[in-house]
């Protein structure tokens, strides 16, 4: 179990993370932030690349900083910018980072090409990486990440780059790796995680905000969602009224689903709350969501 | 209730003693001894891995070519026996390690792979230490060949030179270790080698003849005692840089 004991980090005297307290059990787990709100922070100390200015965290009782190399045996990190040296194959990186983590060397070729396989890299393992797109690099970034079979897998933006086949076939990869490890996905792409994480995490001004399944989450929001049709030249004060969270044109009007906390009128029709909604209502006043 | 017939094989000799040597380790785990360490790290991540960037081994080899024709140049310019050239030579033996180690380090930044490389199971500074040892063997070769051609081809004697360069060489690296076996890398690294050449400078150009006097006629058994002392000095700082801790050093 990996527990985050009331940990915060201050830069100076700009707080980057506050009060913190979290706890991680084998599945997947959803950390929906906007930029800024502290979610990178939590992944660099939950990785030990940066300490928490106080609190703790610990794996199974133990403090991670007092675990050293043998907690980071049990980690598998995709940092946001993943770097890697062109001239390389993905096989060649690979094997280097296996180097790098202690793999036992007469099994890393086996398991990079399962790796490589699980990302559907198989074919290119030895073609230079200087060639490949934005979606290939961050897939050999992902099988990196997998190399030592992590009981804590870490992924910070892991679906920036990949198309909607690759995405779904990412989603399917981390149910199936789920059951025996602690899965952390750091994401703003709701739909990334909606239908795969046992837990949302959710972070406002650089504290908890809500920990728990996406239905409860969502459940909040019932009698709160509704959709509307309602002709183009109303739409502009409906919109200073209310929060829209989707709009469409359709024939003739506009067909606007919104947020309503307090009244209901009686053409509105009440809608599914999703967690799009969810973040789109909590996140309403950050910068970086409207 | 009928009695449950158990059938167990009675393992092999081979599974046995598997099985004692395994108690054995568990019960009496074996301290962690440096020397094995590093032979352990050589083992699993074996030399090869240390350089991963091919654009290292073109500069190292520009840099060989740069140093010896740089030494040719001063050698030249110099033309006689003056002392000049082992204070230079001193000055200077160590910057073919600090460019290697820049380069390096500027390299990893730039292809953004250090970030990853901070949360694998050998650390930055374990890495970082056993290249400085290499890199130290590279420098090492590049001052021999710099004093050899300066000794064959004008008046200079190529001990006193190479025990010099040596001098400087162990005395840099020692430095560097022990400056970054603590506080933030980049910040001491850059500090420590500033202050080096600016040290040495300064005593160079501003009390010249007291400097290059205790340079040129220090004998060579006493050249051979401060070597063998900053050998030990080296290996003492980089043991204290390759078993640093890395957890938190990441800046943001």
């Amino acid at each position: 179990m990996l527990t985050i004991s009331n940990v915060s980090k201050d830069y100076g005297n700009f707080k980057a993370l506050e009060g913190m307290n979290l706890q991680f059990e084998n599945g997947i787990y959803g950390l929906l932030a906007p930029n800024g709100a502290g979610k990178t922070t939590l992944i660099k100390m939950l990785v030990t690349l940066i300490k928490p200015t106080s609190g703790e965290i610990l794996y199974n009782g133990k403090p991670i900083e007092a675990l050293g190399e043998s907690y980071r045996e049990l980690i598998g990190y995709l940092p946001q910018h993943f770097g890697y040296y062109k001239h390389y194959t993905p096989q060649k990186y690979l094997r280097y980072l296996a180097a790098l983590k202690g793999l036992e060397k007469d099994k890393v070729d086996q398991r990079i090409d399962e790796v490589l396989e699980m990302v559907a890299l198989g074919e290119v393992k030895k073609k230079k990486m200087r060639k490949f797109s934005g979606g290939m690099i961050q897939r050999v970034g992902i099988a990196q990440a997998l190399l030592g079979d992590p009981k804590i897998l870490i992924l910070d933006e892991p679906t920036a780059g990949l198309d909607p086949k690759e995405r779904a076939r990412f989603r399917h990869l981390l149910s199936d790796l789920a059951r025996e490890r602690i899965i952390l996905i750091s994401t703003h792409i709701v739909s990334d995680i909606e239908s795969i994480a046992n837990e949302i995490i959710m972070i406002r001004d650089q504290t908890l905000l809500y920990k728990g399944d996406s239905a409860a989450i969502c459940r909040s929001l019932q009698g709160k969602i509704y959709e509307v049709a309602m002709p183009f030249e109303d739409f502009a004060d409906f919109r200073k009224q209310y929060l829209t969270l989707e709009e469409k044109q359709e024939q003739g009007h506009m067909l606007v689903r919104f947020y309503a906390p307090e009244q209901q009128e009686a053409e509105w029709t009440p809608a599914v709350p999703q967690l799009e909604d969810v973040f789109l209502i909590e996140y309403a006043n950050e910068s970086s969501v409207r | 209730m009928a009695k449950d017939k158990w059938d167990i094989p009675y393992p092999d000799e081979q599974e046995i003693e598997r099985q004692a040597a395994l108690i054995v380790q568990k019960a009496f785990p074996e301290k962690s001894w440096f020397f094995k360490e590093i032979q352990e790290f050589k083992t699993q991540v074996g030399w090869g891995h240390l350089f991963p960037n091919r654009s290292e081994i073109i500069f190292t080899s520009l840099l060989l070519v740069l140093s010896i024709y740089g030494l040719w140049f001063t050698a030249s310019a110099n033309q006689t026996t003056s002392p000049s050239i082992y204070g230079y030579a001193f000055l200077v033996s160590p910057l073919s390690l600090v460019f290697l180690i820049a380069y390096a380090f500027y390299e990893k930044l730039e292809k953004q792979t250090l970030e990853l490389e901070m949360t694998t199971k050998f650390t930055i500074f374990q890495v970082m230490a056993v290249r400085m040892l290499v890199f130290s063997g590279i420098s090492l070769f590049l001052n021999m060949t710099g004093s050899f051609i300066a000794a064959m081809n004008f008046e200079v004697d190529f001990l006193r030179i190479w025990f010099i360069t040596l001098t400087g060489l162990f005395g840099f690296s020692s430095g560097l270790l022990w400056f970054i076996a603590r506080g933030n890398v980049l910040r001491r690294s850059v500090i420590f080698t500033a202050g080096w050449l600016a040290i040495n400078s300064a005593w160079l150009f501003a009390m010249k003849e007291a400097y290059l006097q205790v340079i040129f006629h220090l004998p060579l058994v006493v050249y051979g005692g401060i070597l063998l002392m900053l050998a030990g000095l080296f290996f003492y700082t980089f043991k204290k840089a390759f078993t640093r801790k890395q957890e938190g050093l990441w800046t943001c």
